[in-house]
């Protein structure tokens, strides 16, 4: 009899913990759109930024560009710190060594890649507030997540197929890029987007880095907001929490379009297959 | 005079601590079939996966002695990568990487310098006629492979060998994971194979040893028990452990 009663007790538990999770969720979602959507006018939408229309058009584009450019300088070097972790590194002492490094860095709070991106990018190498300080800084903090991702899916692909390339005559670079790789392509697109989902909410590592100027960036060396950082900014200056929520609802529209392109992609590449 | 295609001289191979292999010698003819025979962990599959190399990817083990491949030492004259392009190896699960028929065999061929779409498609025919696979999908050469059966999925893992042109096939079970009609397809391939490649098959099925090899090894415990014409040691066995295998497994 007890021991149906803690099993009971247990599933009630497990459901709770269950429903909160779905909940606070729902909540979260519910309280930014029904706030956020009816502020939502086209104004905010206004190209060019002022002090009447608080437009958040500038830093959505901002923040295309910088996932763009993160992803262009990370996902490169990720992908070949991952073929080296997984498949050429000869030490496992090494190997155990960077990994855990790695991880460590995964876990560390962005706002210390925002002082060391701001000691090392904006002050040391005279960067400044700009797009170059804030896209490096930003590369540095998802490289982390993307290497450990990366690293993962190309650890669960079968053995076999390694052995099968190999037993072709082809190199330890052509099994990995032409086989382990593509086979792995839905792990390391799932990393990715977690990168890009994190670049899109970064707001400490970026605003000693990027800066919180409004404007849309006209470069490399621009400062600019993503829109993160716009709602910071808003949300700082006390005033305008009513457009703060606008740019949130944005931004989660934003992150659920990308997660279903993604994903559409990755479904799509599977169908490709025949 | 044999000719001598494979030598294997005082080969032993440990993983970690475990002797897999002890002090093997033995060759393999060319142009003929060879095929390996003992219980599972005897060490069949390992000799088969040392003539290639393949023992290379797995760090914890260990290689001694001497194989050779038209008298060259394959550890010290020959790169793994040249050697694997010459000793060809298909695998007991069939293993198609995830890409066209077409792209499968021509994976091959491409990584070692050839081209041409025109040489390509030459190769994809002829290694297609060859595994017995052309008629039933020279029309689907864009399909991905993994949407082949298993038994088409083995014939075309022979092909994707075949492209390469390997001087040596070593297979290792590579019907034990197919219905009887597709092994039975596969025996026939090898059968007529055998006029361009040395084949060396580990098999647990002795009917396939007395069917398609010229010559039967017999290892148990990482050491060759006896080795004869395949008839001779079905018949007449000469040691006690193989008279006692021979049964078991014949039932």
């Amino acid at each position: 009899m007890k021991r149906y009663a803690v099993s009971a007790l247990l599933y009630l538990a497990a459901a709770f913990a269950a429903a909160a999770t779905l909940i606070s969720f729902l909540a979260i979602i519910a309280d930014i759109m029904i706030k956020g959507l009816p502020e939502i006018s086209l104004k905010l939408f206004s190209p060019v930024y002022d002090g009447e229309n608080f437009s958040m058009l500038p830093a959505c584009i901002n923040t295309v560009f910088m996932v763009a450019f993160v992803m262009a300088l990370s996902l490169p070097a990720a992908l070949f710190a991952a073929i080296y972790l997984s498949e050429y590194s000869e030490s496992e002492t090494i190997c155990r060594l960077i990994k855990s490094a790695v991880q460590t860095l995964a876990s560390l709070p962005s706002i210390i890649y925002g002082i060391f991106g701001y000691l090392c990018f904006t002050v040391r190498m005279k960067m400044g507030f700009s797009f170059i300080s804030g896209a490096l800084t930003m590369s540095l903090m998802v490289l982390p997540i993307m290497i450990v991702s990366t690293q993962s899916a190309l650890a669960s692909v079968s053995n076999q197929i390694r052995e099968g390339g190999c037993a072709l005559g082809a190199t330890k670079a052509i099994v990995a890029l032409k086989l382990l790789v593509p086979a792995a392509k839905r792990g390391i697109i799932s990393g990715a987007i977690l990168s890009a989902g994190k670049v899109v909410g970064e707001t400490a590592a970026l605003i000693y880095t990027l800066g919180s100027s409004a404007e849309m960036i006209s470069g490399l060396f621009s400062s600019g907001r993503t829109i993160a950082v716009h709602i910071y900014a808003m949300c700082c200056e006390g005033l305008y929490v009513d457009r703060a929520y606008a740019a949130s609802a944005v931004i989660i529209i934003i992150v659920v379009v990308i997660n279903a392109l993604a994903n559409f992609a990755a479904l799509k590449s599977r169908e490709e297959r025949w | 005079m044999v000719n001598e295609k494979i030598c294997i001289q005082n080969l032993s191979v440990r993983y970690g601590d475990v002797n897999i292999l002890k002090d093997i010698s033995t060759f393999f003819k060319e142009n003929s079939i060879t095929a390996l025979i003992g219980s599972s962990g005897c060490g069949k599959s390992t000799l088969l996966r040392t003539i290639n190399r393949l023992t290379d990817l797995d760090g914890n083990c260990a290689v001694e002695g001497k194989i050779l491949l038209d008298k060259k030492d394959i550890f010290r004259d020959i790169g793994a990568n040249e050697l694997r392009k010459r000793v060809g190896m298909v695998f007991q699960k069939p293993n198609p990487f995830d890409m066209s028929i077409y792209d499968n065999i021509a994976f091959g061929p491409r990584i070692h310098g050839i081209k041409s779409k025109i040489d390509l498609d030459e190769i994809a025919e002829n290694t297609l006629r060859s595994a017995a696979l052309w008629d039933e999908v020279k029309d689907y050469l864009k399909k991905n492979a993994l949407k082949l059966s298993g038994g088409q999925q083995q014939r075309l893992c022979i092909a994707r060998a075949l492209a390469v042109k390997p001087e040596v096939l070593l297979m290792d079970e590579a019907t034990s994971a197919l219905d009887p009609t597709s092994a039975a397809k596969i025996e026939e391939v090898m059968l007529e194979l055998k006029q361009r490649c040395t084949i060396i098959a580990v098999t647990h099925s002795m009917a396939q040893a007395i069917r398609i090899s010229d010559k039967t090894v017999f290892l148990a415990n990482g050491m060759i028990i006896e080795e004869a014409d395949t008839a001779k040691l079905f018949t007449s066995p000469q040691e006690a452990k193989t008279k006692q295998f021979i049964k078991s497994a014949l039932g």
